[in-house]
């Protein structure tokens, strides 16, 4: 039983030219939704396909940088040591070895401008040399870069020159 | 088309996020951190610093570095608060022309909206350079509370960083909307945020199209920060008890104190006991010293014991005013990193009754509700794409009890997964399909879904033949469950309304007896396999005497036969061992059974011989 098709007489002609209009309009707009979807759908499919190039980007990073967190909790065993006396040491000696196969290299500070990308201030020093302003006037923990990147920026004591007159 | 940068602009500190693929992402800055400190500093060299930076050098240039400038922003310099905050704050400010606020840097003096632009116009950079494309467009987020002329302020950083900004959103709202909760329609929500420096409690109601702000409350000067200094006073105290030295006074000795204290706080979120140890922490007449103690989770509870009751104090006043009962509240979400403790947590649980939300990373979820404003905004996050997860495993009874899952709990739908499975017994000529939803590993202690029964597969020894059986979920969340014999390719399948699954709560419970009885069920599944290798086993073995024939000498017969009953005496044993030990003997016997079949020589061989044969290499005349 087909039950789309109805009865229709002489005097409906009005009736079926609207009903041609409606069914065409229906038309227009399932395939404007059906664009939509289409639309939709590959840009689905391309953010998925992006977010997978991302992920490969960030796995080879990642296994660059991977003993990164464990390297930074080992720089505090590199703080105890030089704190004791000992980074004249074979054991000192032994982990910078190793920290220098992964990369990791100290930060020069003494005597360099002060700079927040490789130094964290801690405190003022008055300095009596104009020259000595905003220069790192004592490293009070050194600081450690990872590759290209800083891993610990060194803890530092900055000179401030107060001019007295 | 571009995309719309959602931004937690946070007192103490900020985030980002986009929306990728449908879902909300944070992004990292271009030091690699997911979160900016909100400070901007002037150096000496007139350098402008942002974030982290700032922060680096915030102590030796405490007049010309800005932060908490969220303070004062959109505030009249009359206001309380602001009297309260001039106080605290190492910079200086000064009512400005029309009533505001003026900051100085370097002897110049700026609005907080400028300053708040320089973080955005920070967090805007380092977004399009993550993305590699352009940022019009952003939805910063503000306080609940906060007025017009604060909102208006915030969108007016917004724009001086260079940004459209497509709305200014609450941000209980925005958390709200991370977990997905504007989809529940009348539900009342409190959402509990206790951030770095302030705690402030939301009562939100959903309604049709909107999420209304019900009550606010809080307290502007009470946060993790607050609980990091309980802790070094009461270490530093201790320690001057013990040694007589008072670390306080020694700057790096202090910093060190400060990391361990705040590293300390995060680990006893889970764990009950921590030490604090920092070798050589100071060093005078009478040699180095070390700090070493051991810190509790009970004692961190006690320091901080005031702070949280000021908390739900609060909580439960506001609640009170927004006309709700505690009951009535259906869902809570927690905002900012110090709800990992795990005292809030039950705290929330005493006070409301039920579990909170809190699987989004809570110094993330409001940036990442902002992203999702932005998508839907944006039409990337349309209503019908807002996907679902299955809550809760789904699979079917296999040999033994066991339930096998076929679909893993928390599954993004619409799904389809296929294994495909065999027969139990010979000449089994139908599989019942037993449909079941929950994490238990016994099928009895799961919740049946449905039953079916697909018949007609040929006789044949068990194991041979090749059902599939296919999970489909379709994004209404109505599960189609089919059986197909691979021989025939007759099917049968049964289709499964989300109605007929379990309730939240009834979800929750069942994740809770999960995690309880992970050992139990594990064992009695071990043992259940066990028993299934060793029926499988004794069916091979004798199959193998039957084929054997009289290949075999009787001897070795008997001992496997021997071996048969011994394992098939176990059907009923409880100790795995038992069953192991019977099995590997009869594996040892059975072996022996192919050792006697291959030594005897081939009789009767009367195939053709084997003869080398000229041949000519047909192909290679031809070039």
């Amino acid at each position: 039983m087909d039950d789309d098709v109805e009865i229709i007489n002489e005097g409906d002609e009005e009736t079926f030219k609207d009903k041609l209009k409606k069914l065409k309009d229906e038309l227009k707009a399932a395939k404007s939704e059906r664009d939509d979807y289409l639309a939709g759908w590959q840009r689905a499919k391309a953010d998925f396909i992006n977010a997978r190039k991302d992920e490969e980007r960030a796995r080879t990073e990642f296994a660059k940088f991977a003993a990164e967190g464990i390297l930074l909790e080992m720089l505090k065993v590199a703080d105890s040591l030089e704190l004791a006396g000992e980074s004249s040491g074979p054991i000192y000696a032994q982990l910078r070895e190793i920290f220098k196969e992964h990369g990791v290299v100290p930060v020069e500070s003494q005597g360099k401008k002060f700079n927040p990308l490789e130094h964290e201030a801690l405190e003022e020093k008055e300095v009596l040399d104009e020259k000595e302003d905003n220069v790192v006037a004592e490293e009070l923990q050194k600081g450690w870069r990872i590759y290209d990147r800083i891993l610990r920026p060194a803890k530092v004591k900055v000179g401030v020159y107060k001019n007295k007159n | 088309m571009a995309k719309i940068l959602g931004i937690d602009l946070g007192t103490t500190n900020s985030a980002m996020a986009i929306v990728e693929g449908g879902v909300p992402k944070i992004l990292e800055n271009t030091e690699g951190a997911r979160t900016t400190p909100s400070m901007v500093a002037f150096s000496k060299t007139g350098e402008r610093l942002v974030g982290l930076l700032a922060k680096r050098q915030a102590v030796t240039n405490p007049k010309n570095t800005i932060f908490s400038v969220k303070r004062l922003i959109g505030r009249k310099f009359s206001d309380i608060e602001v009297k309260r905050d001039k106080a605290l704050l190492p910079y200086e400010i000064k009512e400005s022309a029309n009533g505001g606020v003026d900051v100085k840097i370097n002897e110049k003096w700026y609005r907080p909206e400028e300053i708040s632009a320089m973080i955005l116009t920070k967090l805007k950079t380092d977004a399009e350079a993550k993305l590699g494309e352009k940022i019009e467009e952003a939805i910063i987020t503000v306080p609940a509370y906060f007025d017009d002329a604060q909102r208006q302020a915030t969108k007016a950083a917004g724009e001086i960083a260079g940004f459209s900004v497509r709305r200014i959103l609450n941000e209980p709202t925005a958390a709200a909307l991370a977990y997905g909760l504007n989809k529940k329609k009348n539900e009342k929500i409190v959402v509990y945020d206790y951030g770095g420096g302030t705690f402030d409690l939301s009562v939100l109601e959903i309604g049709d199209d909107t999420i209304e702000v019900r009550a606010t409350g809080g307290d502007t000067h009470l946060g993790g920060d607050d609980f990091d200094q309980k802790i070094i006073q009461y270490i530093a105290v201790e320690f001057k008890k013990e040694s007589g030295v008072d670390v306080t006074r020694d700057v790096l000795a202090l910093q060190r104190l400060k990391e361990t204290a705040e590293k300390a706080k995060h680990e006893l979120s889970t764990t009950v006991e921590t030490e604090i140890n920092i070798p050589f922490i100071t060093s005078d007449a009478s040699g180095p010293r070390h700090l070493l103690m051991k810190f509790t989770r009970a004692k961190l509870e006690e320091l901080v014991g005031d702070y949280l009751n000021r908390s739900f104090e609060i909580t439960k006043k506001v609640v009170d005013d927004s006309g709700f009962k505690m009951q009535e509240i259906d869902e809570i979400v927690l905002v900012g990193g110090q709800t990992r403790m795990p005292a809030i947590v039950e705290g929330i649980k005493k006070l409301f009754g039920k579990e909170p939300n809190r699987t989004i990373n809570p110094d993330e979820v409001v940036a990442l509700g902002a992203a999702v404003q932005g998508g839907i905004l944006q039409g990337d996050v349309k209503d019908v794409l807002l996907l679902d997860v299955t809550p809760l495993s789904l699979g079917i009874e296999t040999l033994g009890g066991v339930m096998t899952k076929i679909i893993e709990k928390n599954t993004t739908v619409p799904v389809a997964r296929a294994q495909v499975f065999s027969t139990a017994a010979d000449n089994q000529t139908s599989v019942e399909i037993h449909v079941l939803q929950g994490e238990r590993e016994m099928a009895r202690d799961n919740k049946t879904l449905g039953r079916f029964i697909l018949d007609g597969i040929p006789p044949s020894p068990r194991g041979l033949p090749q059902v599939e059986v296919s999970f489909d979920i379709d994004a209404n969340g109505i599960l189609s469950v089919k059986a197909k014999d691979k021989a025939t390719n007759k099917e049968q399948s049964i289709r499964i309304e989300a109605s007929t699954g379990l309730s939240k709560d009834e979800i929750e419970k069942m994740k809770r007896d999960a995690e309880l009885h992970a050992e139990d069920d594990k064992k009695k599944k071990e043992l259940v396999e066990a028993k299934n290798r060793a029926d499988a086993l004794v069916y091979t073995a004798e199959k193998s005497l039957r084929d054997a024939g009289d290949k075999v000498e009787q001897p070795i017969k008997d001992e496997v036969n021997q071996k048969i009953e011994a394992l098939k005496k176990l059907k009923d044993a409880e100790d795995i061992s038992e069953i192991k030990n019977a099995e590997t003997a009869l594996a040892q016997a059975l072996s022996k059974i192919g050792e006697a079949m291959y030594k005897k020589p081939p009789e009767d061989d009367k195939g053709p011989d084997v003869k080398d044969t000229d041949f000519k290499d047909v192909d290679g005349d031809k070039k």
